[in-house]
């Protein structure tokens, strides 16, 4: 599903140029759950980014789903997060202007779909992370745990097959980590693909799989016996 | 695609969000637009009601005046009548009635400690006829009146008001220049011409007006007249230039130093006066347009900085860059529209605050500058929104979702 193939991200500041990825190379399969984990500043949300299609690598190519996303314009890259790639923030990103069902259907009101249908597919979403009863209340009006949630459950709604998570509890305590933490393991359940950028060792021991990053480069990358890997064959 | 729907209701919540500033924003075009709708509301019922006047009056009145040219003027010559004009026109065949004028003073008229500032005018017997206005209480100056430079005077019902007189006013005297006047007769009420009360007026005979005047100098009269056959107008106005050119011995291509108006050409002076006023008005329009969409392209960008980061979530969702675009776009005419609106409804109050205060009555917006108010604001909204919409549409996802 995606295909690194030698990346290096430069990012340009002040006459200075700095290294942030390291000729990373790196294929995760359809189903798989890997964890990135690496010090703060190693570059894994620099990798995530270029995953999420948010940004393009300096140099490399990233194939994803078969396609040389260096080739996308505007328009594709944006169709590309919308309908393939769902965002979990670690400050959750909600629109602060909209309810949270608002916020939910945002995604689907940038695709050709009926208002009656947005509406349900984003109320489905909502029941699943348990906040059907939370529809018209808006962000600041909710806990940081319930928050994320709002974020996963517009992750989904448009129904991605990659679901890329930027340190998600990383701002929770450790009882909606642990809500959260489920909801991801569901979700990878149910098929889908799972990066979780992530500090904390017992959320990359629920991953299959664990990348290391440091200072830019790939340094270790395993997978976790104690996971049964999931890895549809194709799909 | 975010339907219309949606992109208003977000704009919607930012300007309401945003209420005093976006107020103090579209400020500009508040004020712009209330400007123009008030003077277009006013002109219009004003010349509305002149075109009415003009058409009351008939068309069938002449004044001949003594006209300078402003280089003249500049030279300190100043040209008049003569006394002989007045007997070329009594010879022309088909002028029925005809009279001189002239303002023998700019004194106050004083009745009991009460003063009156109208003007007065010393005229004939005639005059009433070629203004078709004629007394209601008394009678009018006569023949006698005049060759006998009779102290007598006629009064406008505005002037009767302004002295105070507490019963009938005929009989009753009133002093102009230290000379007292005896009321002989009252006005009919003519009403209001340019918003002025053309009741406001005291006419005494012409001969008793040039010896309060002083006999020393000749009065700068005009000559008022009508003809008999409308349609015989042009001919007269025609053979009538021709004699006083003559009689002013002005020779071939001199500048006449008179001039011969209609009420009809007395219209189109004020036409154009009014078009003078229009065009004044047009850039007035012009740079209040200017003023408020810079103010409306200034909050706007400062609102896409501080949206920066929604738009960065936004464009993460999958945005396109032609949604965000038309969503800043669509904030910024409605920002434009609501002040529009805004200056429409404070410009209708202003005129029927004019019209409370001047008496000009039927003050009302014309429909077409109310519409082109709307429209012209909605451009402004569309012309100075692009640049922060553009800005915000092509912001970089990541750069924007990073923004402190
Ligand atoms: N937009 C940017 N401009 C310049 N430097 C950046 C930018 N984004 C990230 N960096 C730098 O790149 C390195 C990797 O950043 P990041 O990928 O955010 O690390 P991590 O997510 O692992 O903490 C850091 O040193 C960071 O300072
Ligand atoms: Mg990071």
């Amino acid at each position: 599903m995606i295909e690194l193939k030698s990346i290096n991200k430069y990012y340009q500041s002040e006459a200075q140029s700095f290294h942030a990825l390291k000729h990373i190379s790196l294929k995760v399969e359809r189903g798989e759950s890997v964890a990135i984990i690496g010090s703060s500043g190693s570059g894994k949300s620099t990798m995530m980014n270029i995953i999420g299609c948010l940004d393009l690598p300096s140099t490399g190519e990233y194939w994803l789903n078969g396609e040389n996303v260096a080739g996308f314009n505007e328009r594709q890259l944006a169709d590309t997060r919308n309908h393939t790639i769902g965002f979990v923030f670690q400050n959750f990103h909600l629109l602060p202007r909209m309810n949270i069902l608002e916020n939910v259907v945002l995604p689907l009101a940038y695709q050709r779909i009926p208002t009656k249908q947005r509406k349900e597919q984003a109320v489905e979403c909502l029941v699943r992370v348990g906040l059907q009863d939370k529809l018209n209340m808006y962000p600041n009006q909710l806990s940081g745990g319930q928050r994320q949630r709002v974020a996963v459950a517009r992750a989904l709604v448009a129904k991605p097959k990659l679901i890329l998570a930027d340190e998600p509890t990383g701002n929770l305590d450790s009882n909606t980590t642990e809500d959260i933490m489920q909801l991801f393991e569901q979700l990878h359940s149910e098929g889908h693909t799972l990066l979780i950028i992530t500090h904390e060792k017992e959320i990359a021991d629920r991953c299959a799989r664990a990348i290391r990053l440091q200072d830019g480069e790939l340094v270790e990358d395993r997978l976790n016996s104690t996971v049964i890997p999931k890895v549809i064959a194709c799909a | 695609m975010l339907s219309l729907y949606e992109i208003f209701r977000l704009s919607w919540l930012s300007t309401r969000k945003n209420g005093m500033r976006s107020v103090l924003t579209a400020l500009g075009l508040i004020i712009g637009v209330a400007a123009v709708i008030t003077v277009v509301s006013v002109m219009d019922a004003f010349s509305n009601r002149i075109t009415a006047k003009f058409e009351s009056l008939g068309n069938n009145g002449l004044t001949l005046s003594a006209y300078t040219p402003l280089k003249h003027q500049i030279q300190g010559r100043l040209t008049a009548l003569k006394a002989s004009d007045l007997d070329i026109i009594k010879r022309v065949s088909g002028v029925r009635h005809i009279t001189p004028v002239f303002f023998p003073t700019n004194g106050a008229i004083k009745s009991n400690g009460y003063e009156s500032f109208s003007q007065v005018y010393a005229t004939t017997e005639y005059y009433q006829d070629v203004n078709q206005n004629y007394p209601t209480q008394g009678r009018f100056i006569n023949r006698t009146d005049n060759l006998k430079r009779r102290k007598v005077v006629v009064l406008g019902v505005d002037t009767v008001d302004e002295l105070k007189f507490h019963d009938d006013p005929i009989g009753r005297y009133v002093q102009i220049e230290d000379e007292w006047f005896k009321v002989i007769g009252v006005q009919q009420r003519k009403g209001k011409l340019f918003g002025l009360s053309q009741d406001s007026f005291a006419i005494i005979p012409y001969e008793t007006g040039r010896s309060i005047a002083g006999y020393h100098k000749e009065p700068q009269f005009f000559v008022q007249f009508s003809v008999a056959d409308l349609n015989q107008l042009e001919p007269i106005k025609r053979h009538l230039t021709r004699e006083i050119r003559k009689n002013h011995q002005l020779s071939k291509g001199q500048q006449n130093d008179f001039k011969l108006e209609t009420a009809e050409q007395m219209m189109e002076t004020f036409n154009s006066i009014s078009e003078g006023v229009t065009f004044v008005l047009i850039g007035m329009v012009g740079i209040s347009l200017v003023v408020g969409g810079v103010g409306i392209m200034n909050i706007m960008l400062v609102s896409v900085t501080e949206r920066t980061r929604e738009i960065g979530i936004q464009k993460a969702l999958g945005a396109q860059p032609t949604n965000i675009l038309l969503q800043f776009l669509v904030e910024a005419v409605l920002l434009s529209v609501t002040g529009g609106a805004l200056g429409v409804i404070l410009g209708l109050g202003l005129g029927q605050l004019v019209e409370l205060f001047s008496g000009i009555e039927n003050i009302e917006a014309p429909t077409w500058a109310v519409l082109l108010s709307f429209v012209f604001s909605a451009t402004v909204g569309v012309v100075f929104g692009l640049i922060p919409a553009a800005k915000a549409s092509s912001l970089h996802p990541i750069e924007a979702l990073r923004f402190e």
